[in-house]
């Protein structure tokens, strides 16, 4: 049934495929700019990529205005500004952010104050804050799980306040994402694993939460078809280029259409347990998508029931009796885990992941206060998140 | 002038065919009474730490109880130990019927097996000569079968007692027990596997000897007044109605303290079944694998099973050794099992209300069907029941699908589908082989959250007692050394115990106290606590008696087992004494489960049994139990460390169990 309203917006253009990346010179061209700040961390430069982004500027004629490879895992206000600075003092025109998402989200942040004049990211934080055009921003992920290629938001912490900031608005989008399976290609198995899970995780919940639309339902569907088929592929065979490229693809597309439909509380639970316990989101994502997903099972079982299809395939979706499809789906996302767990230890529960039982009142308080609870189909109070929690502390 | 006890045990190497007698000093007796306590004492002593449970080194004992024979009442129960290959630690499992005595009449107090035969074999007890025999041409046979046959091979006046086991235990099903009379079993802590792995297929023994009591007159006065009490038996409620008096009990805000005199009536007038439909309206019995409740499985699905169809199919009523009240009877169901058996045991509730209720089954005569085939097999009734309903709900969360089940639908309440996989897993077969070992092994090679469907403790399923009704369960399936049984305490437990009436420096109920708010059974507390130390305690001592807990329901002013145990020994020990004797019991039980590697701690319901989350409607609507708090101050009662568990150094000193403390 189609929503009574709904917008969908994504204006990205995508670059996918085996040296997608030797475009970047050509797509800034048409952007009309030269002098391109690149914008990393230093897992990025010990891999390696950075030679790759370096090699397609070679025979372009066109210079890198400067490089900022030291973006901290946990990003910063403090960060963005330093870089803002570097952008400035180069005569930079334009941002190309090289990573996961922490260098993206902080490229974000870049072009805010850039592109406001600002040097107080504080002000913009919030939905619609952005009133100016952004400087050109390009994204070259070198993970397969955050989306952040393709959406309108970024988190970043106030070193101040010791709190994360939240930005969102359409003008955040990057105009370019290039999605180049030589850029994914030395990511470790666990961490393939985890960010594959988020993206699982973003287009589920894109598909069953309440903004979910025809458009994000597509995405998201052809999204999970894509990780069911190659995150084990991934994660066991880094060096298989097809599994990296389809990652890469799903990740984009569960991006668009999360962005689009929003999330519920898989990542209300996950940004609480990964501020409180400083657990990786894409870890927490796996953790607790299958019980998210039991959880709002009965407002959603339909949509749950029909995911089964990307998920699972054709002869286990005809073979499973209609009423039992849904919970059919959540097996397979179970035993999803269970492989990955197998594979690479991603753990299946939080006591796995570290977390310390009496931390448990604390996520569930902050998790009922967390914004992408508006978007969950039922309900969550703090007792529920607790016996949420409880279930997601042991297997 | 006699002691109650015959002084020693018989000890059985089945790997070597040796046999010889092991007398046991009289103070072991005084630290330990016999049947439970002599057997904690016995194995702790004999199975080395981390002994396979299956494998030469565990032993398995059967044990009389210290006043069987000694002309006490309610005093017949046999009780078979041994390391459990269900939990990995204490197992413990005792049953009624007419073993204990012949154990004695051999001049026993306890027959202890050790060791693995090649073939398989049975001991045979008879005119004071032990004997192990070749028991190849009934391996396979059902217990009932296996029972006749050695019957009809004895000779001798004296009919012989007979305990063996079915093809569960052949085939090492962990949730095996062994069976005596035609089908009673000693079900719990799969002790069957145990005997099975030993190859031994049965114990018959005929003897003659007698227990001579320290006071007999006195024993006889002291069970003449508790007969009055026992035959005390007004018109009660018709099956039915039963129903009502358990939605009473869930409405009423209040409740007074129970007096088990009402629950003797009702067990004289049906057996256990008698609270059938009571116990599912008032939140006792777990309904749907412990998701529903009486909402889901309320008066008129459960009539079906309502006392009076027990009773109306009944064609005889027994008793066991000693017992005046006779809760046990013959069915016949011919008719209710197409011919295929002609009688069986009258259904325990745990049975009927594991293969009813918590799989949703409205049929009764396919309870009576299962009942009987359970029995064959030596198979326990409450964990098969219990994993059929695991199984089920696996297939609802579709993490079995008929593949896996070859075929077989298991919906709720699907009757067909239930037997048929009851079946499969006697004989292991197919998805029988997964679940032939309780649901928390099921759920170890099922994997991925399935365990979160399994109402286990410990490896143990869980009894068809609520916890989240009466939290004191839920404290004794995880505290007590052999976890998962409803046999040791809960606060109902205490309330008809009256302990305070006998015994010092226990929580007391007094005339103003007689009422109390439901609400208050529900806060972990100290009090709850010391309920659940003195059951503990209690049952240590009912179970080194060799005592039935229906008995002891009518409260210690009615049902004299301190001054019996006096009068049969001649001892003159306080009931606090007693009491110390089942702290020591219960505390030596548990340095066994340290010394073998289990950690108490880690020993709790699953969250669901808990009230996590709590239910939504029916008659545990809305309740959590804070199991961890009551775990730590039922352990500080008995001044073992309250976070761990363990034993302490100085409580074992204190009780005097000198040589554990090595272990610990």
């Amino acid at each position: 049934m189609l929503p009574s309203y709904y917008e969908f917006f994504n204006p990205v253009k995508i670059l996918s495929g085996n040296k997608a990346l030797d475009n970047l010179p050509y797509e800034l061209d048409q952007l009309g700019v030269s002098r391109p700040i690149i914008v990393s961390d230093k897992g990025v430069v010990k891999a390696g990529l950075m030679k790759h982004v370096k090699a397609a500027f070679d025979s372009s004629g066109m210079t890198i205005g400067a490089i900022f490879d030291d973006v901290p895992p946990d990003s910063s206000s403090k960060v963005v500004n330093d870089i803002a600075v570097v952008y400035r003092e180069n005569g930079c025109d334009a941002i190309v952010a090289v990573g996961g998402g922490s260098p993206i989200d902080t490229a974000k942040g870049v072009n805010i104050v850039i592109s406001e004049n600002s040097d107080n990211l504080m002000e913009f934080e919030g939905a619609d804050r952005l009133k100016k055009p952004m400087q050109p921003f390009v994204v070259i992920p070198t993970t397969a799980g955050t989306g952040s290629e393709v959406t309108l938001a970024a988190v970043i912490k106030n070193t101040e306040k010791n709190v994360k900031m939240g930005f969102a608005s359409h003008l955040l989008f990057p105009k370019v994402a290039i999605l180049d399976p030589r850029m994914t290609i030395t990511m470790p198995p666990h961490i393939t694993a985890a960010t594959g899970m988020d993206a699982l995780s973003h287009a589920m919940e894109s598909y069953t939460c309440l903004q979910k639309n025809p458009l994000s339902d597509a995405y998201a569907f052809a999204a999970i078809k894509m990780i069911s088929e190659n995150l084990p592929k991934a994660v066991e065979d880094g060096n298989d280029e097809d599994a990296r490229s389809a990652m890469a693809n799903a990740s984009t597309m569960a991006g668009a259409a999360f962005s689009n439909s929003m999330c519920g509380m898989v990542h209300a639970l996950g940004h609480s347990v990964g501020a409180i316990c400083h657990i990786p989101h894409g870890m927490a994502m796996s953790i607790f998508l299958p019980i998210g997903l039991e959880y709002n099972l009965e407002k959603t079982e339909k949509y749950v029931a029909e995911l089964l299809l990307p998920l699972g395939g054709m002869e286990e979706y005809t073979k499973m009796p209609e009423e039992r499809r849904a919970a059919r789906t959540i097996v397979l996302v179970r035993k999803l885990q269970q492989n990955l767990y197998d594979l690479c230890g991603l753990p299946r529960n939080l006591k796995e992941a570290g977390v310390p039982r009496n931390k448990l009142e604390s996520i569930a308080q902050a998790a009922i206060n967390d914004g992408t609870l508006t978007f969950n189909p039922l309900e969550m109070d703090e007792k529920d998140a607790m016996n949420v929690l409880n279930e997601a502390y042991t297997w | 002038m006699g002691h109650a006890y015959m002084g020693k045990v018989l000890r059985v190497d089945l790997s070597s065919g040796k046999i010889q007698e092991e007398v046991i000093p009289d103070e072991v007796y005084e630290k330990y009474l016999s049947g439970l306590g002599l057997g904690a004492y016995m194995l702790y002593k004999n199975i080395p730490k981390d002994a396979e449970p299956l494998g030469p080194d565990n032993m398995l004992g059967f044990l009389s109880g210290l006043l069987t024979g000694t002309g006490s009442l309610f005093t017949g129960r046999w009780m078979v130990v041994g390391k459990s290959p269900l939990t990995g630690g204490w197992g413990d499992a005792n049953c009624g019927g007419t073993f204990s005595p012949a154990i004695k009449r051999c001049g026993y107090d306890g027959i202890f097996f050790t060791g693995i035969s090649e073939k398989p074999v049975y001991l045979s007890v008879a005119k004071g000569k032990a004997e192990i025999r070749d028991a190849s041409d009934l391996w396979g046979k059902d217990a009932i079968e296996t029972e006749e046959i050695l019957l009809e091979r004895s000779i001798g006046k004296k009919k012989p007692r007979v305990v063996c086991i079915g093809p569960a235990g052949e085939k090492l099903s962990l949730i095996s027990g062994i069976s005596n009379d035609r089908g009673r079993m000693a079900a719990r802590s799969g002790l069957g596997a145990v005997m099975g792995s030993k190859k031994l297929k049965a114990v018959i023994l005929s003897g003659v000897k007698r227990v001579t009591p320290h006071n007999r007159d006195k024993m006889k006065k002291l069970s003449k007044k508790c007969n009055k009490w026992v035959q005390f038996q007004p018109p009660f409620l018709t099956g039915p109605m039963t129903a009502y008096l358990g939605a009473m009990l869930r409405i009423l805000p209040t409740q007074m303290v129970q007096d088990g005199l009402l629950y003797k009536i009702m067990l004289r007038k049906w057996g256990t079944v008698s609270m059938n439909q009571a116990s599912i309206e008032m939140g006792d019995a777990p309904v749907k694998n412990w998701l529903g409740s009486n909402k889901d499985f309320g008066p008129k699905k459960s009539k079906p099973v309502n006392p009076d169809v027990f009773t109306e199919c009944e064609t005889v009523k027994y008793h066991c050794y000693s017992c005046p009240l006779g809760c046990g009877g013959i069915c016949a169901i011919k008719g209710k099992t197409g011919g295929e058996f002609s009688e069986t045991h009258k259904p325990e509730y745990e049975t009927v209300l594991a293969l009813g209720g918590l799989c949703m089954n409205e049929d009764p005569d396919s309870i009576f069907y299962m009942n009987e085939l359970l029995n064959r097999a030596g198979m326990d009734t409450i964990s098969a029941g219990s994993t059929v309903a695991f199984a089920i709900e696996c297939f609802e969360k579709a993490l079995l699908t008929t593949e896996d089940t070859d075929g077989l639908e298991l919906s709720w309440g699907n009757t067909e589908a239930i037997v048929a996989l009851l079946k499969k897993m006697i004989k292991r077969e197919g998805i029988g082989d997964l679940l032939a070992d309780g649901s928390k092994k099921a759920a170890e090679k099922l994997g991925l959250n399935s365990m979160h469907y399994a109402s286990q403790v410990g490896g143990q399923d869980l009894p068809m007692h609520d916890g989240r009704n009466d939290p004191g369960y839920n404290l004794h399936y995880a505290v007590e050394p052999s976890p998962g049984k409803h046999t040791i305490g809960s606060q109902m437990y205490y309330e008809m115990y009256q302990l305070w009436k006998r015994v010092k420096n226990v929580p007391k109920f007094g005339l103003f106290s007689m009422i109390y708010h439901k609400n208050g059974k529900y806060v972990a507390d100290e009090t709850k606590a010391a309920f659940g130390a003195a059951c503990s305690k209690y049952m240590g001592l009912l179970n080194g008696a060799g005592a039935c807990m229906f008995g002891a329901f009518m409260g210690t002013p009615r049902f004299p087992i301190f001054e019996w145990f006096n009068a049969a020994t001649g001892w003159n020990k306080t009931p606090e004494e007693y009491m110390e004797i089942g702290a020591r019991i219960q505390t030596l039980r548990q340095a066994f489960n340290v010394k073998q590697g289990i950690k108490p701690g880690e020993v709790k319901a699953g969250l669901r049994a808990l009230g996590l989350p709590p239910q939504k409607e029916g008659a545990n609507k809305g309740r959590t139990v804070d199991l961890e708090t009551m775990m730590s101050d039922y352990w500080r009662e008995f001044g073992w460390d309250p976070q761990t568990g363990e034993p302490t150094t100085s409580s074992l000193d204190r009780l005097g169990i000198e040589d554990s403390k090595n272990n610990l």
